[in-house]
């Protein structure tokens, strides 16, 4: 295509399209008025113009817009599915069957927690330096981020026991990573059937998740996380996403116990494992 | 600010939705391409919202994701399977027939913009239909304001046997909205 067929048609476009400034759009105004050949270059132009911006809302009109809703509800099930940062913690090995893409990604997972890396525990990106204001603002919302994970679960993704190696091992490694002996919960808590245990990583820190079936009241979780301010708090209890939680912070580690359960089921769980 | 990026991310991609496919359609020139573009662009904002800052408009920042999925990405593969060059003339109009019933002129425009070069097309719409200053969108595609403006007078050029032939009595060369 030929550009540049008249030497101001750069000029010409940025003082149709507003973009010159003062004095420069005053000057060129008072061109056109004493240039007729300069005038007609700018009325060709700016009649070239017309169309585009209705002919470009035609083309946005006929966006197949119930398809594209789909497409954006599947990446937001794709995205939780691999646990990227939608809610920011990374699945260790799923409860639910897997995915041949979760078999992959569970068992580079796996093996990278079997080395000696603790990269997988500090997550992909490098640790940020956390400011003070922002380490509280973390250790805040990480109950959030449970429940939003916690409400993908329901009694069918708990439906099987690990064997009693694999919740051993479970229990170990996640021991092992949070530097807390956990091995013992599953007998502190009488009536729940313990479904296995999950390491994430949430904000560079180890987030343990164990995950129990309550006959009546369906799934629960117990859940630990690394907490460096080494906040001391009583059991407090809130709602949160139609959730009852029960959480408490001692020893650095802050705790919570999550579920579709009365306050007082968990209340009385608590009472098992704190202090 | 993860957080609060990512609601950011997850709420605010639903709007922009159209506006996506617009620009993937307008790189692509292929209907399959643009909602592959889409889906992408949906995928990789979800992944990165953390990154996304909140104040800061989201739709230039699924631009930019856009872009560089069609650039790294998308564009090479269409290019390897041979169907980089295809639609040319017609793509941009691909529901043909609707669109001459509706409006004439803009069937016209599209057909004549789906023949420019991907730079000009790319250009005509960040600043007329999506509103991009002369500098943002300069920065945007990384060039000199300068070759912005090239762009854009040699497309009003080529463009303008149609308003004439159209008739147009009143030509309306404003900017699209900000949206």
């Amino acid at each position: 295509m030929a550009e540049h067929t008249h030497p101001d048609d750069e000029r010409i476009v940025a003082y149709l399209d507003g973009e010159l400034d003062e004095p420069g759009h005053s000057e060129f105004a008072a061109r056109l008025a004493s240039e007729p050949d300069l005038r007609a270059r700018l009325d060709l132009l700016e009649s070239g113009g017309a169309g585009i911006s209705a002919a470009m809302e035609s083309l946005k009109a006929q966006a197949p817009k119930a398809r594209l809703d789909d497409i954006l509800a599947q990446a937001i099930e794709q995205s939780r599915d691999s646990g990227d940062n939608v809610v920011p913690l990374r699945r260790m090995w799923p409860q639910a069957p897997l995915t041949t893409r979760q078999m992959v990604a569970a068992a580079v997972a796996l093996f990278l927690l079997g080395g000696i890396a603790n990269e997988f525990v500090r997550g992909r990106e490098a640790p940020r330096p956390a400011a003070p204001v922002a380490e509280v603002a973390s250790v805040e919302d990480w109950r959030q981020a449970v429940a939003e994970y916690w409400s993908l679960t329901t009694p069918d993704t708990l439906a099987i026991a690990p064997t009693p190696e694999r919740a051993a091992a479970e229990l170990s490694l996640a021991s092992q990573k949070l530097g807390v002996d956990l091995a013992d919960v599953p007998e502190a808590f009488p009536g729940l059937s313990f479904r296995g245990a999950q390491l994430f990583d949430f904000r560079g820190k180890a987030l343990v998740q164990m995950a129990f079936l309550d006959p009546e009241h369906g799934p629960i979780a117990y859940c630990v996380i690394e907490n460096p301010t080494r906040a001391e708090i009583p059991p407090t209890t809130e709602t949160l996403d139609g959730f009852t939680i029960v959480h408490w912070a001692s020893g650095g580690q802050s705790r919570l116990l999550i579920g579709r359960a009365p306050a007082e089921r968990l209340q009385a769980l608590a009472g098992k494992v704190a202090g | 600010m993860s957080r609060t990026g990512n609601d950011a991310v997850k709420q605010g991609l639903a709007l922009h939705l159209e506006a996506l496919w617009r620009y993937g359609l307008v790189l692509s020139r292929n209907r399959d391409a643009a909602e592959d573009l889409v889906q992408a662009t949906c995928l990789r904002a979800l992944e990165r919202s953390d990154q996304f800052e909140p104040g800061t408009r989201l739709d230039r920042w699924l631009f930019a994701i856009e872009r560089s999925i069609w650039i790294n990405e998308l564009r090479s593969q269409r290019v390897r399977q041979g169907s980089g060059v295809v639609d040319a003339e017609i793509a941009l109009v691909f529901d043909g027939e609707q669109a001459v019933e509706t409006n004439i002129m803009a069937a016209q425009v599209l057909r004549e913009i789906g023949r420019l070069a991907e730079a000009q097309r790319e250009t005509v719409l960040l600043v007329y239909a999506e509103g991009f200053s002369y500098r943002e969108a300069a920065e945007f595609l990384g060039v000199p304001i300068g070759t912005i403006m090239s762009r854009l007078a040699a497309i009003r050029e080529r463009l303008s046997p149609l308003a004439e032939s159209a008739g147009h009595a009143t030509p309306d060369a404003r900017r699209g909205d900000d949206g």
